[in-house]
């Protein structure tokens, strides 16, 4: 089969891939336990306000209506009117998504960076403290709740340290920037860096163990290969035997973490998120989740499967590139 | 790679030690201030957002914010009344959490055997145990004394007594079998009952306080089991499908008056989505429900029926308060002014006159405060941000025709400066005519003078609308007209009372900027530049705060209205320094001279290595 008929074959399962997703996502949140108004259960919302909003939500509907207004929202882009803000999906999410990319996007590429790293080193040179060091440290971090170690680093180093050396040491407690920012632009990038720290490590030591642990197990079944052997025997630096024999035969299984890992940066990180009080796509997610604001729920859930669902078409379709073996 | 983590490592050590910490400001003892109040006096007020307590509470400690209301935790409280630079607040605030019987169902459609299991509740366990006695008071009564005179000290109450609960069953004809297991009147075992609760993951408290419960009902033979589900399953299950023997819930902000015992009493409330959750339906109630929330013209009319009713609530006992939070709050030392709301608190929500008159010691006008928005805000069109939160900005942006006094709750003039009232007949029905006189030096923020015809819009397009925040406030309006610019008449059916509370009370909104509005719903005023004025956004009131920026779900920054009707007297002192910000900002700027420096060093060393390499 060419390359040209696999994409074609790949394209249509994606697309009723994409299908079979929406329509779940339509009925499974109205499946759960629950409706929106339940959160209108106050007092100060009397029954005549309650049919009201019933209305306005559109839930007084029949379900094959609710579905083809829920359609029409999707394809024309606006992804439908969130229940409790009143205000587009597609805007409450494009105003988090730069937060969410900056958070996840930087700390996904250090978790990335630094998995990879460690665990080349460490399954290159297996038995080596280096190696017993990473393991360690990887199983360590990785068995942390992150929401202990959000808590931890927030309060030592935005509560307690600032305290401790009068403010020599004073990360802020939320937020994406100072409240107010800084007027000039300079000023406000710092700003932004200075408050992206603490989430950022939080996930990055969460996260990275993950990736050292899988590329350390890889690196030792390559390191054992016959050509690794071939290129010690010829003479070649260990760097290039690790870097450009080892490292690159194991691209595209590491490739595949990398692709699903996307879905994460346009998905957000809920606890993180929540701890650092970050305006991001995963607390969004997790409130209306609670509120059962069921637009929100669908819009944001079909962006994410859409961004996954690419991601794995892109990833499968660079594996060709990565691995010389493969033929389509 | 390690070389660039260790220069990462000194970037941030460079970045964070340019950083200042800023901490407290002197300290003064609260003082109230008399009513009426004229403000604002602060020049600026910030609200901002963290979304988790243990933030908040760093927050305020640190002195990033000043004032934190809604603290619920003990362990908050202790650290918080420990920290020399804080003062704390308990208010009582109207809010309840309750058992509540579903009287539909045997054995629990049986007066006598819900009153026994009323004095089962362990409300003084509860409140030490599960909150140290700091956070909750037990409660006794369905309308708390936070309600004044709306409260009756003189109902049935059932304080926890196991023995007394036994002595009522056996009055009632019940008894008990040989392994002391609960025998209904008609001799047979009483079926098995179940217990409603939130998951222990979900609410830990509200589980462990029907787990209390539980464990009490079983001692007296009844065979009852908790069921935790999950929030969502337990409102569905007791507001929609009314398919629960016993449930535990809480209820907040119920307000100035108990109108709330109408929805949850009156047998019309009894339907799908009603808040008549127990099934009630008694004659009696119901007509003293309806004389006290449609029919009553004065407040000693209504007063009189709410306390029969409240009478007639308390024997029926289909609910049971088990207990109501306190409203605590903390701010730092070195602010006064502040009002204490009743049912309220002094710095929450609804907490309009501390706004207004809240002030730095020693600066009776100017400075600033930062306030801790307490929780997600939603949106802040007028019309559809009902959630306490987005009302704690929105409230200072917006006033309404009248207001209230906060400690007797007696209405006041705001915009309407005065008001008569004449009842009316026209045909059979009863109506009532309310006739405002408007504040004539009353101007929007961006100073278009505000006139009954704004009042007028307003009304009529909340009511075109069915806008669902308002809609019950304005049901019974049958005409409005604006004979002079500053002269009001609304007709209104029946002649309760609450008419004048209602309308006096909606938001008002300016007719030049939401007449060209195309869909109310998702209109977001503080999105949208103002089409005139320069530095606006069409989020215009008339109230004491302008909207000056904002950056949804971190903060709101609201300035005082120059121009402000109820303006204090003018006192030229210049805005508080915000000098530890600026002297911040200005280091993080020489922190960008140092990062090009860095980057120098890190390209430098990196190719001092290459080279090396290659030699």
């Amino acid at each position: 089969m060419g390359f040209k008929a696999y994409f074609a074959r790949r394209l249509i399962n994606t697309v009723i891939v994409v299908f079979v997703t929406v329509t779940l996502q339509f009925f499974i949140f109205r499946i759960m336990p629950g409706n929106p108004l339940a959160h209108f259960i106050s007092p100060n919302f009397p029954l005549e306000s309650r049919r009201a909003l019933m209305e306005l939500w559109g839930l007084d509907k029949p379900v094959h209506e609710q579905f083809i207004t829920y359609l029409s929202n999707l394809f024309t882009g606006k992804l439908g009117i969130s229940f409790i803000s009143q205000r587009y999906v597609i805007d409450e999410v494009l105003e988090r998504l730069p937060n969410t990319i900056l958070l996840m996007g930087s700390s996904t590429t250090l978790m990335i960076v630094l998995g990879i790293h460690l665990g080349v080193l460490a399954g290159s040179r297996r038995g080596s403290k280096t190696d017993v060091a990473s393991v360690t440290f990887g199983l360590l971090t990785q068995g942390l709740p992150v929401f202990f170690l959000g808590l931890l680093l927030m309060l030592t180093f935005s509560y307690y340290l600032p305290v401790v050396t009068g403010g020599l040491i004073n990360f802020p407690v939320a937020g994406t920037v100072s409240r107010p920012p800084p007027p000039d632009l300079p000023g406000y990038v710092m700003d932004v860096l200075w408050h992206l720290t603490l989430p950022m490590v939080t996930l990055v030591i969460i996260s990275f163990g993950g990736y050292t642990l899988i590329v350390r197990s890889l690196m030792i079944d390559v390191m054992a290969q016959d050509y690794i052997l071939t290129a010690k025997a010829k003479g070649l630096p260990e760097r290039s035997i690790i870097y450009g024999h080892g490292l690159r035969s194991i691209l595209p299984p590491i490739s595949t973490m990398v692709g699903l890992s996307l879905s994460g940066i346009v998905g957000g990180a809920v606890i993180t998120e929540t701890i650092f009080s970050w305006h991001g796509i995963g607390r969004y997610l997790y409130e209306a989740v609670l509120q059962n604001d069921y637009p929100v729920m669908q819009g944001t859930f079909f962006l994410l499967s859409m961004v996954t669902i690419i991601a794995n078409l892109v990833v499968d379709l660079i594996y060709g590139l990565l691995d010389p073996r493969i033929r389509y | 790679m390690s070389r660039l983590f260790r220069s990462y490592a000194v970037l941030l050590i460079v970045c964070v030690t340019l950083n200042t910490f800023h901490m407290g400001v002197a300290s003064s003892v609260p003082e109230s201030s008399k009513y009426p109040i004229n403000g604002p006096r602060l020049d600026e007020i910030l609200c901002v957002y963290h979304a988790t307590p243990e933030a908040a509470v760093a927050a305020i400690r640190k002195g990033d914010i000043d004032i934190l209301s809604d603290i619920f935790r003990p362990s908050d409280v202790h650290v918080l009344s420990e920290d020399p630079n804080l003062n704390i607040t308990f208010s009582q605030q109207t809010h309840y959490c309750y058992v509540a019987f579903n009287t539909r169902r045997e054995p629990l459609n049986d007066k006598q055997f819900r009153k026994a299991l009323a004095h089962l509740i362990p409300r003084e366990e509860i409140a030490s145990k599960l909150f140290e006695g700091i956070v909750v008071t037990p409660m006794l009564y369905e309308t708390s004394p936070a309600f004044g005179r709306w409260h009756n000290p003189n109902v049935a109450t059932y304080p926890y007594n196991p023995t007394r609960a036994r002595q009522i069953l056996s009055s009632g004809g019940y008894g008990w079998d040989r392994d002391g297991k609960l025998i209904g009147p008609d001799g047979k075992l009483l079926r098995k009952v179940s217990f409603i609760s939130p998951t222990q993951e979900e609410a830990p408290t509200s589980y462990e306080i029907a787990k209390l419960t539980v464990e009490e009902m079983k001692k007296i033979g009844l065979d009852v089991y908790q069921e935790p589900v999950s929030f969502d399953s337990l409102l569905t299950r007791v507001l929609t499908e009314r398919s629960f023997d016993i449930y535990f819930l809480c209820v907040s902000n119920l307000g100035k008056y108990p109108r709330w015992l109408y929805d949850y009493y009156h047998s019309s409330l009894d339907v799908p989505d009603g808040d008549n959750t127990p099934g009630v339906r008694d004659m009696e109630l119901d007509r003293l429900l309806y004389t006290f929330r449609f029919e009553s013209e004065t407040e000693e009319e209504g007063e009189r029926a709410v306390w029969r009713a409240q009478e007639v609530i308390a024997d029926i006992a289909a609910r049971v308060p088990v207990y109501s939070r306190y409203q605590i709050e903390a701010y730092r030392k070195g602010l006064e002014g502040m009002v204490e709301h009743r049912g309220v608190g002094y710095f929450t929500s609804g907490a309009f006159w501390t706004y207004l008159n809240l002030s730095r010691v020693g600066l009776p006008a100017g400075g600033k405060v930062k306030v801790d928005v307490g929780g997600r805000v939603r949106t802040l069109n007028p019309l559809y941000g009902s959630g306490a939160y987005e009302q704690k900005i929105i409230t200072l942006i917006y006033d309404s025709l009248l207001a209230s006094d906060p400690q007797t709750g007696e209405i006041v003039p705001y915009l309407a400066e005065g008001w008569k009232i004449q009842n009316l007949m026209v045909g059979k029905s009863k109506v009532q005519k309310i006739t405002f006189k408007l504040a004539r030096n009353v101007t929007w923020h961006d100073g278009e003078p505000l006139t009954s015809a704004d009042i007028r819009f307003s009304m009529e397009y909340i009511k075109q609308n069915r806008v669902p925040a308002f809609i019950s406030s304005i049901e019974r309006v049958i005409n409005v007209s604006d004979p002079d610019p500053y002269t009001l008449e609304v007709t209104m059916n029946g002649t309760s009372f609450f008419n004048l509370i209602d309308v006096g009370g909606i938001v008002i909104i300016p007719k030049h900027i939401w007449k060209d509005v195309s869909d109310w719903r998702t209109f977001q005023p503080d999105r949208e530049p103002h089409p005139k004025v320069k530095g606006l956004t069409k989020m215009v009131g008339t109230g004491p705060f302008i909207l000056a920026e904002e950056k949804p779900g971190e903060f709101w920054r609201l300035r005082a209205n120059p121009n402000y009707f109820k303006r204090f007297p003018a006192v030229k002192t210049p805005v508080e320094g915000v000098g530890l910000e600026e002297w911040s900002l200005n280091l993080k700027t020489l922190s960008l001279i140092a990062i090009p420096i860095l980057l120098v060093l890190i390209g430098y060393l990196m190719l001092r290595r290459r080279v090396s390499r290659r030699i």
